[in-house]
């Protein structure tokens, strides 16, 4: 390793694989300095606020050969593991301990859960400032928020605590964060994985997510929780969508600027492409998320949750049902368009967020529009692919003038989740991978 | 209104239904649903009177998949 990689978290997830099938590196090791350095970094974060000892010792012990053997991870708790029953950052367990369906595939492809990653309560909001475990920080500065759902996946990332993470994503919890935090955040297309013991499985919105530091080490993340190969196609050439209202045109000026400079970088060709109810696509979203989320969550965990969390179930309990008729027919539409949009371009391409991060007291951005709330803001963003099914990526491009990151984000149609990361890797060379190998303060 | 006074409409509406599914909720809360609604609102406002006569419908939706052609 150089001087500049004396840890052995500041190698990728990919090098820390590589150098433990070759006896390079003692996978005990990796995960004692692992632990090590959870320990030394997480006070000013919160982002992975248990950590599993003698579990992660024992599935090391007993790791087989397999893309990940011996590299340590963290997992968001929306996932039950043996010894843990998922909680979603709530004062309770949701879902008994046992193997998940993602546990599995970690397990069978040689992965070692290391600790727990923090999130938004529920997964409920975009912020990270609500948790059973805490506020968590941004390692980019940890006044300010890392995103959400999965903002203690993206922060433990980003800050070199472990080099991947898996979250879920039903409204943009994967790519949200990744954008806040600087790293990739990909959400897998619909289904396609075993959902048990996830407590986003009975939702018809909500995806596995794979957050990394770059494209190829959560091209390395994503075969394993899909348990399979990926195909490597190349990102040059690709024709890219662009839908303008409201995707790009009420963000932050710098956000855009930077999102269009990468998509110059890429030498990619775009063209102008519309969503016929665009505009309708965040109150749909809103009301398929929460009408399938509030009923899935037991009544004494909304009654000892947070007032702001309690109050979105009671507001979503004054929604008349016709408009959860009317949020399907503005899905269905939405999906059309899609299918017929992807006939024209390989990927759709619009800014993750669009402001950078938020202070955790006060979560609120500036746009064009006026200041909003974040969640308001991100969801906007975020809610086409959940709601359309399709894989969505965020790739760090320049950061904002305030030094915080942006992610621009990419979409594709179903099953393409090789495409995406294809894209994201052909964007990363394009800017000299400036934006994925840069380093929050935290990890300097 | 002022910020911060509940709306009497909302209030009474919103207690009429949370009475129905046996719910109840302190001041704080009703507090933040108004706040909730003054941000969402007009969004699902627009959704709940939007023409979707000319919208597509999948009955038997799959998220996984593209949607089958009728």
């Amino acid at each position: 390793m150089s001087a500049a990689e004396d840890h052995p978290q500041d190698l990728s997830l990919r090098e820390q694989a590589a150098r433990i099938a070759s006896g390079e590196l003692d996978p005990n090791e990796l995960l004692a300095a692992t632990l090590e350095r959870i320990d030394e970094r997480e006070d000013e974060l919160n982002s992975t606020p248990l950590t599993f000892v003698p579990e992660a010792e024992a599935m090391l012990a007993a790791a087989p050969p397999g893309p990940l053997k011996g590299v340590p991870l963290t997992v968001k708790d929306m996932f039950s593991m043996p010894w843990h029953g998922a909680r979603s950052a709530t004062a309770d367990a949701l879902l008994p301990p046992g193997e998940s369906g993602m546990f599995r595939r970690l397990r069978d492809g040689g992965a070692v859960v290391a600790g727990l990653a923090n999130q938004h309560a529920l997964g409920w909001g975009t912020t990270g400032h609500i948790s059973a475990y805490g506020a968590h920080g941004n390692p980019w500065d940890p006044r300010r928020s890392p995103g959400g759902s999965s903002g203690g996946s993206a922060a433990a990332v980003s800050a070199r605590l472990v080099a991947g993470s898996v979250g879920s994503d039903s409204g943009g919890s994967a790519r949200i964060p990744a954008a806040y935090c600087g790293v990739v955040g990909l959400k897998l297309t619909y289904g396609g994985v075993p959902r048990d013991g996830y407590t986003g499985a009975l939702t018809s919105l909500s995806a596995w997510g794979a957050l990394a530091r770059d494209a190829a080490d959560t091209r390395l993340l994503t075969e394993v929780l899909l348990g399979r190969r990926l195909e490597r196609p190349g990102g040059a050439g690709l024709r890219v969508g662009i839908v303008r209202a409201p995707y790009w045109d009420d963000c932050d000026p710098a956000v855009v600027a930077s999102c269009e400079q990468a998509l110059a970088a890429a030498g990619w060709v775009t063209q102008d492409i519309e969503l016929s109810a665009g505009e309708l696509l965040p109150a749909a979203g809103i009301v398929r998320t929460m009408c399938e989320l509030v009923p899935a969550t037991p009544a004494h965990v909304l009654a000892a949750a947070d007032p702001l969390v309690r109050a979105y179930a009671l507001y979503a309990r004054l929604w008349p049902a016709m408009l959860v008729a009317r949020a399907d027919r503005v899905r269905a539409q939405l999906r059309v368009d899609l299918v017929r949009a992807f006939e024209r371009v390989d990927v759709i391409a619009w800014p993750t967020v669009p402001a950078p991060a938020p202070p955790l007291d006060s979560p609120a951005v500036e746009l064009p529009s006026g200041t909003v709330p974040a969640d308001a803001a991100n969801v906007r963003q975020a809610t086409a692919a959940n709601l359309a099914g399709v894989p969505g990526i965020s790739v760090p491009v320049a950061p904002h003038p305030s030094g915080l990151p942006v992610g621009l984000q990419l979409l594709a149609p179903w099953g393409a989740e090789a495409l995406l990361l294809g894209a994201a890797e052909h964007l990363e060379d394009a800017t000299g991978r400036a934006f994925v190998d840069a380093r929050p303060p935290l990890a300097r | 209104m002022t910020s911060g006074e509940v709306d009497p409409r909302l209030a009474a509406i919103a207690s009429q239904t949370l009475s129905l599914g046996a719910l109840e909720a302190t001041d704080e809360e009703v507090a933040l649903v108004e706040m909730l609604h003054a941000i969402l609102g007009p969004r699902l406002q627009a959704l709940a009177t939007c023409d979707i006569s000319a919208l597509a419908a999948e009955p038997n939706l799959d998220p996984g998949r593209a949607p089958q052609a009728p």
